[in-house]
C-alpha cells in the first residue's frame, strides 16, 4: 500500500503495533507488515519520524537497550498513549461501520 | 557493517545535513535498523550481498527518508520557535521602550543573542526567528514617529537578529558537519 494512503492513519497503527510489549523500530515494521497480511509495506525509514513525533507528543516512549552489542532504541505507549489509541480505535470503528454499511449496501 | 550498509548511512547523514536535521538518534537507529533488516533476510535464505540490497531497498531512497524526517522535526520545532522569537522580542521591546532605558548597546546585543540562539535550534527558517525577535521595536517606532528616517533606522535594528540567526544557522551547520563525520 502506498505511504501516503497510510499517512492518516500511521499514528494509530503504530500505537496499536506497540500496545501489547515494547519493540524496537524493526520489529514494529515486522509486526505492521504480518497483521496487514503484507499490505502495509511501507518504506521503513518514514516510520521513525513518526515514532519520534508520538514521542514528543507524550504517547509513546523509548529508551536505547543492548543485546548481543547491538544498541536498539526501544518503545513503548505511554498511559497516555493507551488512552488515544482507545479513542482512535473507537473512531476507527464507527468509521469503518459506516463505510460498510454504504459499501456494503451497494448493487 | 557492510559496504552498502555504511554507504547508505553516509548518504542519508549527508542529506539530513543539507537540511539541518542531522540527528544522531534517528542514524543510529537507521543502523540498527538495517542490521536487523539484514540478518532477517539472511534468515530467509538471502546471501549477504542481496540482504544487504534489500534492506537498503525497504528503508527507502536516502533523499526521500531524509526530507521527511527533516519536515516532521521541523513542523513541531517551528512553532516552538517561533512562538518563542515573538515572546523574546517583545520582551526585549518592553525592555527597549521603558522611559529610563537608553542602553541602544544592550538591546542590539539581546537582540543579536537570542537570535543566535534561536538559529543555532532551528537552522532551517533563521529569517524567520530574526523577524520574530526584531520586528516589535522598529514597529513601535515607526507606529509612534512613522518617517523615512525611522523606517530606514528600523530596518537598520533588523540586521542585528537577522545577522545572530544566522550566524546561529551556521554554527550549527558546522556542528552538524563535524559530529556526522566524527561518527562515521
Amino acid at each position: 500500500m502506498q505511504g501516503e494512503a497510510l499517512k492518516g492513519h500511521l499514528d494509530l497503527l503504530l500505537l496499536a503495533a506497540l500496545e501489547g510489549r515494547p519493540a524496537h523500530g524493526y520489529a514494529v515494521v515486522e509486526t505492521l507488515r504480518r497483521r496487514s497480511a503484507g499490505t502495509f509495506d511501507l518504506p521503513e525509514g518514514t516510520l521513525y519520524p513518526a515514532l519520534h513525533r508520538l514521542e514528543g507528543a507524550g504517547l509513546v516512549s523509548s529508551r536505547w537497550t543492548e543485546d548481543s552489542g547491538r544498541r536498539r532504541r526501544v518503545y513503548q505507549v505511554t498511559a497516555q498513549g493507551r488512552k488515544r489509541l482507545a479513542k482512535r480505535q473507537a473512531e476507527w470503528q464507527s468509521f469503518a461501520d459506516a463505510v460498510n454499511g454504504v459499501v456494503g449496501g451497494m448493487g | 557493517m557492510s559496504a552498502e550498509i555504511d554507504r547508505y548511512v553516509e548518504r542519508l547523514t549527508a542529506e539530513l545535513r543539507k537540511r539541518g536535521a542531522a540527528e544522531t538518534r534517528f542514524v543510529e537507529e537507521t543502523r540498527g535498523h538495517l542490521a536487523d533488516a539484514v540478518e532477517a533476510a539472511q534468515r530467509r535464505g538471502l546471501a549477504a550481498e542481496d540482504a544487504e540490497h534489500e534492506a537498503v531497498e525497504r528503508y527507502g531512497d536516502a533523499r526521500t527518508v531524509a526530507a521527511h524526517f527533516a519536515a516532521e522535526k521541523d513542523r513541531t520545532l517551528h512553532w516552538i520557535l517561533l512562538g518563542a522569537a515573538v515572546a523574546l522580542g517583545l520582551a526585549i521591546a518592553w525592555v527597549d521602550a521603558r522611559p529610563h532605558w537608553d542602553d541602544a548597546g544592550i538591546t542590539a546585543g539581546m537582540l543579536l543573542l537570542s537570535a543566535g540562539f534561536l538559529g543555532l535550534m532551528g537552522p532551517r527558517r533563521p529569517w524567520l526567528w530574526a523577524l520574530g525577535i526584531g520586528v516589535w521595536i522598529p514597529l513601535r517606532i515607526v507606529v509612534h514617529a512613522p518617517s523615512m528616517g525611522n523606517v530606514l533606522g528600523g530596518l537598520a535594528i533588523l540586521a542585528f537578529p537577522m545577522a545572530g540567526a544566522f550566524a546561529g544557522m551556521a554554527v550549527r551547520r558546522v556542528t552538524d558537519h563535524a559530529s556526522s563525520i566524527s561518527r562515521l
